[in-house]
């Protein structure tokens, strides 16, 4: 089983995206995804579903609520495409964003296989 | 009165450190991002609340010191007993401790720069980075309009009585460079221009009125080297060199434009192969 199904699926960055690998702490009420303690909102749904509702507005403004609203705006509203990389290969859609993803087969790791599917052993 | 009590106890709960940024009003120096942004939030959030109790306490020491002068005057002029001038006596000391903490308040004021792009900005640079990355960053957090960053003042000629005091401030208030998670070198800067011209003139019944007008210019530099091994630059040089410049009656309230030009950077970039995991990076010795 890969560990990835374990661990929080969340993206972190803002130009370049990759998952956020910390610890699952729960799952997102909406989504489904696997996330850690940072990536959970206060409603029970992770800060990226929280982001595209009007739902993120009761969250604590001081917390990390305002990062992932903006970075959400930026994405739709100046037509930005972030890169994507992970080292569990291709990026396997559970998001909406049009992302730009590295030809996984071109990796400097050789010695990592990729498994069909997007997911890979480690 | 809450928002006075509220940067209070918000000062009251300032670190050492904290206070020490507060004293200089700069931040100089290289640390991990987390740990610039630990500091500078508590002073962010501080300064939020101060600008709000500002406003409150000069509201509040005007009101006050008029309705002590109405009080005085309407108790003069009716000859009212001497018990009734305690009314604008509480008034007037109202009015002194208003003032008071307005003073107070004013002198740990730091520039909106602060809690409108440099806060923002780290949030980005720390999501953007990796645990164990370092941001060097230099933050003037001081008003633009003070005497240090002065260029120049000059009187132009107004004519018709008019008197044109033309005076400049530059002030380079934000520098840093920082590697992010996937190896890209990331080095900004923003660099702010103020013109400000007070026009003074006398009235035909003899009244002098000033009028002042400001004028800013904002110029973002960003320079992106993405690493060679991950991306393929559209122009042979991996530095992309970018900067804007914002001109505006009143300052910029966003990053928006500095991370505009980091991801100008990456719109250009080809992507060749993805970064190893950071987890399996060697840490640095």
């Amino acid at each position: 089983m890969s560990p990835f199904l374990h661990r929080c699926q969340c993206l972190r960055g803002f130009f370049t995206l990759r998952p956020c690998d910390a610890e699952t702490a729960a799952t997102c009420a909406r989504c489904q995804r696997n996330v850690c303690r940072k990536h959970l909102g206060g409603l029970g749904v992770c800060v990226d579903c929280a982001a595209r509702t009007d739902e993120d507005r009761l969250f604590d403004e001081e917390g990390d609520a305002w990062f992932y609203r903006s970075r959400h705006r930026y994405y739709t509203t100046h037509h930005y495409r972030p890169v994507y990389w992970s080292s569990y290969g291709a990026f396997t859609g559970y998001d909406d964003y049009d992302l730009r993803s590295f030809d996984q087969r071109a990796a400097d790791d050789a010695t990592e296989t990729v498994v069909p599917g997007g997911l890979q052993d480690s | 009165m809450l928002k006075l009590w509220s940067a209070w106890s918000l000062h009251r709960a300032l670190g050492p450190e904290q206070r020490r940024v507060l004293d200089a009003k700069k931040v100089e120096g290289t640390r991990p991002i987390a740990e610039l942004l630990a500091i500078l939030r508590p002073l962010g959030r501080l300064d939020a609340t101060g600008n709000t109790a500002r406003r409150q306490a000069g509201g509040g020491a005007i009101g006050c010191g008029v309705a002590a002068l109405v009080g005085g005057w309407i108790g003069l002029a009716a000859s009212a007993p001497a018990p009734f001038f305690a009314v604008p006596a509480a008034l007037l000391g109202l009015c002194v401790g208003s003032t008071l903490a307005w003073r107070s308040l004013r002198r740990i004021d730091l520039t909106d720069n602060l809690i409108h792009v440099a806060l923002p900005l780290l949030r980005v640079l720390e999501e953007e980075g990796d645990p164990r990355s370092m941001l060097t960053l230099k933050l003037d957090l001081q008003r633009a309009d003070v005497a240090e960053k002065l260029v120049d003042r000059k009187n132009l000629d107004g004519g018709a009585g008019r008197k044109i005091v033309e005076t400049l401030y530059r002030d380079p208030w934000l520098a840093g460079r920082a590697v992010l998670a996937d190896g890209a070198r990331l080095t900004f800067t923003a660099v702010d221009e103020i013109r400000e011209r007070r026009q003074t003139r006398r009235n035909p019944r003899g009244k002098v009125k000033t009028k002042t007008k400001r004028r800013f210019w904002r110029t973002y530099r960003v320079a992106v080297e993405l690493p060679a091994e991950h991306y393929a630059a559209e122009t042979p040089e991996a530095l992309a060199k970018l900067s804007r410049v914002e001109k505006a009656d009143a300052l910029p309230r966003d990053p928006l434009p500095l991370l505009d030009l980091v991801a100008e950077a990456y719109r250009r970039a080809t992507l060749k192969s993805p970064p190893k995991p950071l987890s399996k990076r060697a840490m640095p010795s």
